[in-house]
C-alpha cells in the first residue's frame, strides 16, 4: 500500500452552509495507515465536527459515506472499488451497515448503493465482520490538530482588510512552539467510520483513497441556518 | 417512592368522561368541519433535550479557550436554545459572543460571515431591526451569498419589500423567506407551494433540529389557515407539535384555527398549554376568548390581567407590543393605549402588520382618515391575509366606500371563510347591510394538490 504523493489537509466546516446547515455532512479528514498488522491496512474518515464533550448527536440515516478507492496505475482518479456504510434506526439504538470493498455500481460522483451488505452491527462499538474486516462507527475525540488562530495570524483570511479595525497583517511569521501553541480542535468530539482490513481486499496494490458523502438530490436553498431567528 | 392514590381514580374517570363529552361535544357543535385524521412524520431526533450538554459543553470551552470557533459556536447554540424556549437572555448572551468573535481578527472569513448572521440575528429577535440591517450589510460585504435572503428577512420587517425582492432575485431558492415574500405580496397559493417543499427536504435528514422541522409545518399551517384549508392547517399544526411539543407559536395558531371554528373546549386547552409553556399576549387572549365563550368570565378575567402583566414585561423589551395593541383594539379595551402602541411599533418596524396594527387601532379610536390610510400601505402589495381585508372592508364601510368595503369583505370570506370567532359572521352581515345577499356563495381558493 503506497501513495505517489501523500495528501495532509483537512477542512472543518468548508462552507457557511456546511457548518449551519448540515453538519452531518461535513467532511472533516481521512486517514489511511498500517495496521499494527502488517496484512492489515485501516482506513478512518472524520465527520460532523465540534461535538463538545458530554454531547452527542445521532448518525443521518439518509447519508451513504463512502471510501472510494482508486487502484489504477498511474492513477484515473475513478475509483474501481468502494466502501460504503449507512446507518439506521433512531438514537440511541442506530446501527451501521457495511457494503465491499467491492466494484461500484456506477464510478463517478453518482452513487448507488451495492446490492449485497458485509454486515451490520451497534453504533459505537467494534464489530466483527467476514473476512477479517473490523469496523467501528461512533463518537471519537477529533484526531487533528491544529493551531488555527496563530495560523490565521501568520496568514490572514482574503479579506483582511474588510475586519474591523483592521491592522498590518504577517506581523506573525511562525507558529508557537511546543507547548504553547494551541490545539483548537482539543476540546471537540468528531463522528469517525473506521475500518481494518486485509490489503488483499482493496487489491494488494497501490490503492488511492477519497472519501465522499452521498445524499438524495435536495435543494439546501430553500433551508435556513438552524440558527436563523425570524421575528415574531 | 411514588404510590398509587387510589382515590384519585374516580376524579381520573370522571376527567375521562367529561373530556369523551367535551371531545364528542366539540365534534359535534362544529358541523361540516372534518377532524383531520393522526398525523404521521418521519422521525425526529429530540435533539431540544440534549441542548443543555450542548450549551455548557460549549459554555466549557469558552471558558477554557474564547477562540471566534468556540465562541462562534457558542453563540449559535444559544440562538438554538432562544428558537427552542423563547429565553430573551439567550439573545443577549448571542449577541454578546457574536461580537466577541467580531473582535477577533485572525479568523477565516467564512466564520466571520456567520458570527454577522448570528449577530443579526440576535437583533432581530429582539426586535432591533435597524441594527440588525447594519449587520447584516457588513456581513454582506464580506461575502453577498449567504446573507441575501437573511438581508432580505429583516428589509422586510422593515417595509423595505422592493429592495428584499432584489436580494432575493439574487439567491436560488431561500424557501423561507421566498415564502414570506411571496406571501406578503399577493401569491398565497405559491407560498403555500414553497413552503411545502421546504418542510418536505427538511424532513429527509433525521439529523435536522426537530423545531426546525416542526417550524416548517408550523408556517404551513399558517398559510393553510390563511387560505381556508383548515383540515391541513389543523393537521400540520399537529405534525409540528408531534416534532417539537414545545412549539408555542403551533398552540397559539392551533387555539385560533379552534377559536375561528368555535371549538371552545379545544381552544381553550391549547391556548392554555401554550401559556403555561411561555404566556404570550397572542395566547392568553386566546385563552380568555375560549374563556368568556365557555361562560368562565371570572377566569376571562383573571388571563385578562395576566395579559397586561405579560405586556408590560414584554414592553420592557420592547416585545409582544404589536399583539397587545391588536387585542386591545379587538376587545375594545385601553383604547388609547393601543393607539399609542401601534404608533409607536411603526417606527420600530414598517411592515405590512404594523400598518394594519395601527389602521385597526386607529379604526377603533374612530380615528378613520389615519386608518384609511395605514390600511391602504398595509394593503399596498395585495397581501392575502383575510384580517386585514376585514380590517379594509370596515373601515371602507365607515368612510363611505360601499364597493371597496364589499370588495374586502367578500376577499376575506373568499380566502377564508372562518378567519375569526367573530369577524367572519360580522363580515357576512356587512355584506348583507352592503346589498349583497348570498355571502355563503363566495368560494375558498382551491386547496393544494
Amino acid at each position: 500500500m503506497s501513495t505517489l504523493l501523500p495528501a495532509r489537509a483537512s477542512d472543518h466546516q468548508d462552507t457557511s452552509f456546511l457548518g449551519c446547515r448540515f453538519p452531518a455532512g461535513d467532511l472533516t479528514d481521512l486517514y489511511v495507515f498500517e495496521s499494527p498488522d502488517p496484512n492489515n491496512v485501516v482506513l478512518a474518515m472524520d465527520f460532523d465536527p465540534f461535538i463538545p464533550r458530554g454531547a452527542d448527536r445521532p448518525f443521518d440515516p439518509a447519508l451513504l459515506y463512502q471510501f472510494k478507492v482508486d487502484t489504477t496505475v498511474p492513477p484515473d482518479g475513478l475509483e474501481e472499488l468502494v466502501l460504503q456504510f449507512q446507518f439506521s434506526g433512531t438514537a440511541p439504538n442506530q446501527t451501521v451497515t457495511m457494503y465491499g470493498p467491492a466494484a461500484p455500481n456506477v464510478a463517478g460522483t453518482r452513487s448507488t448503493l451495492l446490492a449485497t451488505a458485509r454486515g451490520s452491527g451497534p453504533v459505537n462499538q467494534t464489530i466483527n465482520l467476514p473476512d477479517g474486516v473490523k469496523l467501528f462507527a461512533g463518537l471519537r475525540k477529533d484526531p487533528f490538530f491544529f493551531d488555527l488562530e496563530r495560523f490565521f495570524e501568520i496568514l490572514p483570511d482574503r479579506n483582511y482588510l474588510l475586519q474591523p479595525n483592521p491592522a498590518p497583517p504577517l506581523q506573525v511569521l511562525s507558529f508557537r512552539p511546543p507547548g504553547q501553541a494551541m490545539d483548537m480542535f482539543a476540546n471537540f468530539n468528531v463522528h469517525s467510520i473506521v475500518v481494518e482490513l486485509p490489503r488483499q481486499l482493496l487489491g494488494g496494490g497501490r490503492a488511492g483513497v477519497y472519501m465522499s458523502i452521498s445524499l438524495p438530490e435536495q435543494d439546501f436553498a430553500n433551508v435556513p441556518p438552524t440558527g436563523t431567528v425570524f421575528a415574531c | 417512592m411514588k404510590s398509587l392514590n387510589l382515590f384519585r381514580w374516580p376524579v381520573i374517570l370522571a376527567s375521562l368522561v367529561l373530556l369523551l363529552f367535551v371531545g364528542l361535544r366539540s365534534i359535534y357543535a362544529s358541523p361540516g368541519i372534518r377532524r383531520p385524521t393522526q398525523p404521521w412524520v418521519a422521525p425526529v431526533y429530540p435533539d431540544y433535550q440534549d441542548r443543555h450538554a450542548w450549551v455548557s459543553g460549549y459554555e466549557a470551552i469558552v471558558q477554557e479557550h474564547p477562540s471566534f470557533l468556540s465562541l462562534r459556536l457558542l453563540a449559535e447554540e444559544y440562538l438554538k436554545r432562544f428558537r427552542e424556549v423563547a429565553d430573551p437572555e439567550d439573545l443577549l448572551r448571542a449577541e454578546e459572543a457574536a461580537r466577541r468573535v467580531l473582535g477577533i481578527k485572525a479568523q477565516p472569513e467564512s466564520s466571520r460571515v456567520i458570527a454577522y448572521s448570528v449577530l443579526a440575528s440576535a437583533l432581530v429577535g429582539q426586535h432591533r431591526f435597524a441594527e440588525a440591517l447594519a449587520v447584516a450589510e457588513q456581513g454582506e460585504r464580506i461575502a453577498p451569498e449567504p446573507l441575501q435572503t437573511q438581508l432580505a428577512s429583516i428589509l422586510m420587517e422593515l417595509g423595505e419589500y422592493e429592495q428584499a425582492e432584489q436580494h432575493l432575485k439574487q439567491v436560488k431558492g431561500g424557501g423561507t423567506v421566498q415564502a414570506r415574500y411571496l406571501e406578503l405580496t399577493g401569491h398565497l397559493q405559491e407560498a403555500r407551494q414553497r413552503i411545502q417543499e421546504s418542510m418536505a427536504q427538511i424532513d429527509r435528514f433525521y439529523t435536522n433540529p426537530a423545531e426546525l422541522r416542526s417550524w416548517f409545518h408550523m408556517r404551513a399551517a399558517d398559510l393553510a389557515f390563511l387560505a381556508g384549508a383548515l383540515d391541513e392547517a389543523e393537521q400540520r399544526y399537529q405534525e409540528a407539535l408531534q416534532i417539537y411539543p414545545q412549539q408555542v407559536p403551533a398552540l397559539t395558531g392551533l387555539a385560533r384555527l379552534y377559536a375561528a371554528q368555535h371549538r371552545w373546549p379545544e381552544a381553550l386547552e391549547v391556548a392554555s398549554q401554550g401559556a403555561d409553556l411561555l404566556p404570550t399576549v397572542d395566547n392568553l387572549g386566546h385563552k380568555a376568548d375560549a374563556q368568556r365563550a365557555l361562560g368562565d368570565f371570572e377566569g376571562a378575567a383573571a388571563t385578562e390581567e395576566l395579559i397586561g402583566t405579560v405586556a408590560h414585561l414584554g414592553r420592557v423589551k420592547g416585545l409582544y407590543d404589536r399583539a397587545l395593541a391588536i387585542y386591545y383594539s379587538e376587545h375594545g379595551i385601553h383604547l388609547s393605549e393601543a393607539l399609542q402602541i401601534a404608533r409607536h411599533e411603526l417606527l420600530l418596524r414598517q411592515d405590512i402588520y404594523s400598518q394594519d396594527t395601527l389602521a385597526w387601532a386607529a379604526a377603533a379610536n374612530g380615528h378613520w382618515q389615519e386608518a384609511k390610510s395605514a390600511i391602504q400601505q398595509a394593503l399596498r402589495l395585495n397581501t392575502e391575509d383575510p384580517l386585514l381585508h376585514f380590517h379594509a372592508g370596515m373601515i371602507a364601510a365607515q368612510v363611505q366606500e360601499p364597493q371597496e368595503a364589499v370588495q374586502h369583505f367578500s376577499q376575506a370570506l373568499a380566502l377564508n371563510p372562518h378567519f375569526h370567532p367573530r369577524y367572519a359572521e360580522q363580515a357576512r352581515e356587512m355584506l348583507k347591510e352592503l346589498g349583497i345577499q348570498n355571502p355563503e356563495s363566495l368560494q375558498p381558493l382551491s386547496p393544494l394538490a
